[in-house]
């Protein structure tokens, strides 16, 4: 290995990128260059420099209220529907929000939604799947995946159980 | 415990914390935020200059992590998912973000020269010049730069966390050492 080599790979050599035939060539080049065993101890001193910047650390009150900040973003952050996450008295006004919204909504597009959802229409991905395989579909999937996904909203503050049975209730609403 | 081990059950810990919270668990996500919360502020803080974008990036990374957690096929490299998102918000960030500091070390090395010289002297100047050195950098070699050294990920692992190549990975490491060596041949002893 020549001084040229050894410039081009100096770096890799250094962090410990090039496989050990090259190394050891390296090495046995370096021995017996004193410009470039001294530009190696140049990269290493920079390197060290380099690792040894400190940055401030913003302070203990600031960790303390790192999380809180951030589930506060998290709930601002959501769409207009929001509120219902608050309270559990939510699932209610959700079931009732959705009953009055749909309401007008003709038998015929009952039967759709009814088809999709026993179609087994349950994720999103499962939602965009049928929908671009069958168009004729698509806007009960719009719809169908629009309700399951405010549902799961606001199960996010609500038991599992709690979920269960206002997704249930739900359903039931627009069965019937 | 070795490196690689020690990465290994982290990553379990964070797979286990990412299933809980699937499951409906919250309080998962929370603890996934206090384990992480250090090291992804201070990545935006070393590659966005300053505290206030710091703060923003780190809590948008989250933000979208929380939003997006569902879809990550390989949950026990949380971590460098999570390198990933904070890396891409850097980048969009980086048109607003302003080195609010970059004085600081130089009126500080004022200072410090009237009571010391030689070598500790040296070594200050070359960190000083360092540390501006690094502002000046294009924030993909920066953001690449701070993995290496004060991560110390491995090339594969800054690829993953940046979508870079393994060698583009390496090619903009070097190219920022390059620089930098080049700026200042010569001096702090260099
Ligand atoms: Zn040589």
């Amino acid at each position: 290995m020549d001084c040229k080599m050894t410039a081009e790979y100096i770096g890799e050599y250094a962090e410990g990128c090039l496989e050990g035939k090259s190394a050891k060539e390296m090495e046995v080049h370096m021995a017996s260059c004193p410009a470039c065993a001294a530009e190696m101890v140049s990269y290493t001193k920079l390197i060290d420099a380099a690792s040894s910047l400190t940055v401030e650390d913003p302070g203990a009150e600031f960790w303390k209220s790192y999380l809180p900040k951030l589930r506060k973003k998290l709930l601002i952050q959501t769409p207009w529907y929001a509120f219902l996450r608050k309270p559990l008295t939510a699932s209610i006004s959700l079931a009732l929000l959705l009953l009055i919204l749909l309401a007008p909504f003709g038998a015929g597009r009952m039967r759709r939604l009814a088809r999709v959802r026993n179609a087994g229409l349950v994720t999103e991905e499962s939602a965009v799947r049928k929908a671009s395989s069958n168009p004729e579909w698509f806007a009960a999937a719009i719809e169908e995946y629009q309700l399951l996904s405010d549902a799961s909203n606001v199960a996010e503050v609500l038991s599992s159980e709690e979920k269960d049975r206002l997704v249930a209730e739900m359903t039931a609403d627009l069965m019937d | 415990m070795s490196n690689d081990e020690v990465k290994e059950n982290s990553g379990q810990e964070d797979a286990g914390l990412i299933g809980q919270f699937l499951q409906g668990n919250e309080e998962a996500f929370n603890r996934l935020v206090l384990k992480h919360k250090e090291k992804v502020y201070f990545l935006a803080l070393r590659v966005l200059g300053n505290h206030h974008d710091a703060e923003e990036a780190s809590q948008e990374a989250f933000i979208k992590a929380y939003r997006a957690l569902k879809k990550l096929k390989e949950r026990k490299f949380f971590f460098t998912w999570l390198y990933r998102i904070t890396f891409n918000v850097c980048m969009t960030r980086k048109k607003t973000a302003r080195f609010t500091e970059p004085l600081d070390s130089a009126s500080k090395l004022r200072d410090m020269s009237l009571g010391q010289g030689g070598e500790e002297l040296e070594k200050e100047e070359l960190k000083a010049a360092l540390k501006r050195m690094t502002e000046l950098l294009p924030v993909r070699q920066r953001a690449v730069f701070v993995l290496r050294i004060y991560e110390g990920l491995k090339f594969e692992e800054i690829a993953a966390a940046t979508g870079l190549t393994s060698g583009g990975a390496k090619a903009n490491f070097f190219n920022a050492v390059q620089k930098m060596k080049k700026a200042m041949r010569g001096n702090y002893g260099l």
